[in-house]
């Protein structure tokens, strides 16, 4: 609303003029306020926006030592030589896949951990679930992978141990593709889940006891309550925490993914972000790298988007 | 091939010991000043001080200490000191093309093959060696003296990317092993082809239930070694294709008949458990942990691994016995070959982006005279080996070297490698039994 | 109250839940008392696979072994130093920026606010990043694991919308003073939020201590390197622990207690630590929640 005041006085030449006197009275006033922003503004300059102008490489043949300017344009050519190269499907299959797999397991599994420890009446067990489930949310991705692949290992490991007691024959998880999705998902669960629920445990005790009361005198059973009182009342987080893990489908963590996968398993770990990495820095093809960060940048915002949109129109919630 | 040839493998050896042992942590001296690199009086005066960044790589097996004394006595005659950054050895291809990629590189960079020193090479970030080639005359000489070498160090442009040298891969020489002792008590003897393997590893693992009986590191890597038996070929990985001396042409291994015939083999074996389920990622640690721990009782590896394990491994269990296994050929009265894989293209590469190059030529130069050699080599006179008669001999905890007294007389070369170049590495990182290793 | 009633039936499902509650517990923890475990047994007791809760042999010798290790220790010494330096320098910046977002009477401050949520969503990607990290010569120093990264913009905003609600009376007092605004921020706001400084603060400190992908990107140098890829060089490099890590024989200390004990040294500092922070995470997990 401000912003269309704005504009329509500033298509009136007099008050132009004074618009632009209090602007300056107003820039003078808060020039304290300015001066602690500074630092704020010049990193989001520097490390946001200045990225977003380097992403005109992708559109030239970047070379390290001639710089941006004097490197020739080349118009669509990594772009064309992406989409029609046979890594684009099975990259962009990868990330698609891992990021849905991540959220559809995923994202119940807060949920659920919440709607249990909201059931549980002993604090001092609710504590100690808690607290003891927060603890992986705060251990790196470095140790959580390094972890897995002790723990999983076909000779060595406790999981192969285990598989042998069973009389199974030991799995080399970590070198069969049809395994990283998986393992992948399951790692993240374990990291994430207990961390998640705090959420929906805040959302819960938020909801009114009284519409509990109200459904008991109307004899609903505790499953109906359930359904009737405590899902609604926490599907406005449930719907946010929704949206922003579709949001990252696309821009999943590169460093799990780096950590975890190998040449063997390439087929499906290999995604986007990994790509860019090996085919931008470690071989130094900048221009091609540059082009799939852009893509994938572009994907990732379209996505969001759509979850925002689809979201405001059913439910009503929305981030922006 | 022999006596008068010393001076000259040694100055082979030299860069072989630069890439090869001091790589590990790095290495290496220089000279440094104007030219007083060659003779052995050089040392006069004090050398100048120099800082060379250098980007190698650290082996799992004697992993980089900058405690290493090899790295005060460079400083002693050279006045270098040497600023590493040292991945670890599975990393190396990939830190180099980070490097290289970011344009900003570090003075020196090491690299395990020479087709990587030409690809940087062409980029322009690499100087072209013989540009200063008047600045080093002991290369100046070492070149004339061992022309198929300098050959192998050019580019197809005639330029060199990569400091040559003759004679680094001696210590690469692999064989079949197996664990004598453990055969006789199973009342086993070593097979003479793959289908006895087989029986025997399947006995063995009736016998030790919780056993690999065969195992190696690093993956697919080894198939180069198995391939010869099956007369056909394989290279490390980087390329399957082999030079075949019968029918004087280049052959695609992976492609022929005999390699599917080892394939087949190995997926029975993987199938059985005879090999470790895991044998695709076993690295060195896990493959140690496994042949010193009665979890594997055949391998394939470095001569050197003999001692390697037998002497550590006899004090807790006099029986303990690796001895060499004549190669089991693919079927029975096939060939019993062993790959040939004492060639390494290991070797040091100086950037162009450097501010001090010819200060590094003449440090690389010093590698290529006799004192720069008998430093890599040898050591310190009196502090690392003595010297009577004109013989060296190694010292205090330098002398440990493994006598090479139990390999067949075919291995004479390794003996003169025995004698002098694996010493070096053991005088170079103290904690270290073995031979260069690649990778 | 007829709730409470109700629950004190110990029920079927509410058995269920506590199964299920202990089995999550269980699979966070074993994996935890496993390692410490192995790190802890003897050879032959690893080699057989017999360790699956308690140690057997317990020794420290895996612990002696990594402990030696020179990148253990100067690796921790520059993560500490990361998230000592690191830490208090986002945290002042990002409270500076959230604190001027906070105020609507800023010049600029929706298109700022736009500007700095608008990178949620979209940014530039691995590789211009790289490129200006470079250009600024960042590449392969100290700074490259604290500068690029220093800002969250998730934390940004949980800041702006706790200062938001912070009440106005306060700061007036202070402008009665004659404290310009920069003063009112250091003088009254400051101490005031000194809980959600500690949270953010608190943050960041685990993020840096985390990060691996700075110095995967920007870091060469073996003497800059945190504790996070010495970490990733041992456990999955395989790159041997110095000083009898690479033994046969009596010196031999096995792979995986090696790895283990290198896992769990670099662990327990945050685990040990938590138990006490864990009031201040779960504070910031909430301020978060709140829709601002």
């Amino acid at each position: 609303m401000e912003s269309a005041r704005a504009s329509t006085e500033r298509t009136v030449p007099l008050t132009a003029a004074r618009s632009r006197a209090t602007f300056l009275k107003r820039l003078g006033r808060s020039k304290y306020l300015l001066i602690l922003f500074l630092p704020c503004l010049v990193y989001y300059v520097l490390f946001k926006y200045l990225p977003m102008f380097g992403l005109v490489i992708s559109f030239k043949d970047y070379n390290l030592f001639r710089g941006v300017w004097a490197s020739n344009w080349v118009g669509l050519k990594y772009y064309r030589m992406f989409f029609e190269s046979p890594d684009f499907l099975k990259l962009f299959r990868n990330t698609f896949l891992l990021g849905v797999y991540n959220v559809v397991f995923g994202f119940p599994m807060p949920v659920v951990l919440a709607l249990c420890l909201n059931e549980v009446r002993q604090a001092l067990f609710k504590r100690f679930v808690q607290t003891v489930s927060y603890v992986p949310h705060f251990i790196s991705n470095v140790v959580v992978v390094g972890m897995v692949v002790m723990l999983l290992s076909p000779t060595t490991g406790v999981v192969a141990h285990f598989f042998k007691l069973l009389g199974w024959q030991p799995v080399n998880f970590l070198v069969q593709p049809e395994w990283f999705r998986p393992i992948y998902v399951i790692a993240d669960i374990w990291q994430h889940a207990g961390w998640g629920s705090i959420i929906y445990l805040a959302a819960l005790t938020a909801i009114d006891p009284q519409l509990y009361e109200a459904a008991e005198i109307d004899g609903a059973s505790r499953w109906k309550q359930l359904w009737n009182v405590t899902i609604p009342g926490i599907m406005p987080a449930m719907v946010i925490m929704l949206l922003l893990n579709i949001g990252h489908i696309i821009d999943i963590g590169f460093e799990k993914v780096f950590l975890l996968m190998n040449p063997a398993t390439y087929e499906t770990a290999d995604i986007f972000s990994t790509f860019v990495y090996r085919m931008g820095l470690t071989l130094g093809n900048y221009s091609y790298g540059t082009a799939v960060d852009l893509f994938t940048g572009v994907v990732s915002l379209i996505f969001i988007c759509t979850a925002n949109y689809v979201s405001r129109k059913v439910s009503d919630t929305s981030l922006w | 091939m022999r006596k008068s040839f010393t001076w000259a493998l040694t100055a082979a050896l030299t860069a072989a010991v630069v890439t090869g042992c001091s790589s590990k942590g790095g290495s290496t001296a220089a000279p440094s000043g104007p030219a007083p690199a060659p003779a052995d009086k050089a040392a006069a005066s004090p050398p100048k001080e120099h800082t060379f960044t250098f980007l190698t790589y650290s082996n799992a097996s004697w992993p980089y200490n900058k405690d290493w004394p090899v790295w005060k006595y460079i400083k002693e005659k050279t006045g270098v000191t040497l600023n590493m950054q040292v991945p670890p050895d599975a990393q190396l291809d990939n830190a180099l093309n980070l490097t290289v990629a970011s344009g900003n590189m570090p003075d020196m960079l090491y690299t395990q093959s020479k087709k990587t020193a030409d690809k940087f090479g062409q980029q322009g970030a690499l100087v072209n060696i013989l540009d200063y080639v008047n600045e080093m005359p002991n290369l100046k000489s070492w070149m004339t003296q061992f022309p198929t070498d300098t050959q192998n160090a050019m580019s197809a442009d005639g330029k060199m990317y990569v400091f040559p040298n003759h004679g680094i891969g001696e210590t690469n020489r692999m064989n079949w092993m197996y664990r004598e002792d453990v055969f006789k008590k199973n009342g086993l003897k070593p097979p003479a082809n793959w289908d006895e393997l087989y029986t025997v590893l399947k006995q063995l693992k009736q016998a030790y239930p919780n056993s690999y009986p065969m195992a190696w590191r690093q993956g697919l890597q080894y198939l180069r070694n198995f391939s010869p038996a099956f007369a056909t070929g394989s290279d490390d990985g980087s390329s399957d294709v082999y030079f075949d001396f019968d029918k004087k042409e280049w052959r695609y291994g992976p492609i022929e008949d005999n390699f599917k015939k080892l394939i087949t083999y190995l997926n029975k074996f993987y199938k059985e458990g005879l090999i470790p389920p895991d044998f695709l990622t076993i690295d060195t640690k896990q493959w140690q942990d496994l042949m010193s721990t009665d979890r594997a009782f055949v391998t394939v590896d470095y001569i050197s691994r003999v001692d390697f394990y037998n002497l550590p491994m006899r004090k807790q269990n006099p029986q303990y016995n690796l001895l060499f296994m004549p190669t089991p050929a693919g079927w029975p009265g096939g060939p019993q070959k062993n790959a040939y894989t004492q060639f390494l293209e290991n070797g040091i590469m100086v950037t162009s982006t450097s501010k001090q190059i010819k200060d590094i030529m003449h440090f690389m130069d010093f590698y290529y005279s006799k004192d720069g050699l008998n430093l890599v080599s040898w050591g310190k006179q009196g502090e690392t080996y003595s010297e009577e008669n004109g013989k060296k001999k190694f010292i205090g905890g330098y002398a440990t070297y493994p006598t090479c007294a139990k390999r067949p007389a075919s291995r004479r070369t390794a003996r003169i490698r025995g004698s002098t170049t694996i010493p070096t590495c053991r005088y170079l990182r103290p904690s270290c039994r073995t031979p260069t290793s690649k990778r | 109250m007829v709730r409470t009633r109700l629950r004190r039936k110990w029920t079927l499902p509410r058995l269920l839940i506590a199964l299920f509650l202990l089995a999550v517990t269980a699979a966070t923890v074993y994996p935890f008392l496993y390692m410490i475990s192995v790190s802890l047994s003897g050879d032959v007791y690893v080699i057989k696979n017999e360790i699956s809760l308690l140690p057997k042999g317990v020794n420290f010798r895996a612990y002696e072994v990594v402990l030696q290790d020179a990148r253990i220790w100067t690796s921790y010494r520059n993560t500490i130093l990361y998230v000592g330096i690191g830490a208090p320098l986002s945290l002042l910046v990002t409270a500076a920026g959230a604190y001027s977002l906070s105020k609507k009477e800023m010049a600029f401050n929706k298109t700022f606010t736009l500007m700095i949520v608008f990178t949620m969503f979209f940014n530039g990607g691995m590789i211009p990043t790289f490129l200006v990290v470079k250009s600024l010569g960042l590449v392969d120093s100290f700074w490259s694991m604290i500068v690029p990264s220093a800002i969250s913009t998730w934390n940004l905003i949980i800041m702006r919308t706790f200062f938001l609600g912070l009440p106005k009376e306060l700061e007036e007092s202070g402008k009665l003073d004659g404290l310009t605004e920069i003063g009112i921020f250091a003088r009254i706001v400051l101490p005031l939020s000194t809980a959600s400084l500690a949270t953010i603060g608190l943050f960041y400190a685990v993020g840096i201590w985390n990060n691996f992908y700075s110095a995967l990107l920007y870091l060469r140098n073996d003497q800059l390197y945190p504790l996070q890829v010495v970490l990733r060089n041992i456990v999955m490099a395989s790159q041997m622990v110095l000083n009898g890590g690479s033994n046969v024989g009596d010196n031999q200390v096995l792979d995986e207690p090696l790895k283990y004990a290198t896992i769990i040294v670099s662990t327990v500092p945050m685990l040990l630590v938590y138990p006490f922070l864990q009031k201040y995470f779960v504070k910031g997990a909430l301020i978060g929640s709140v829709k601002g």
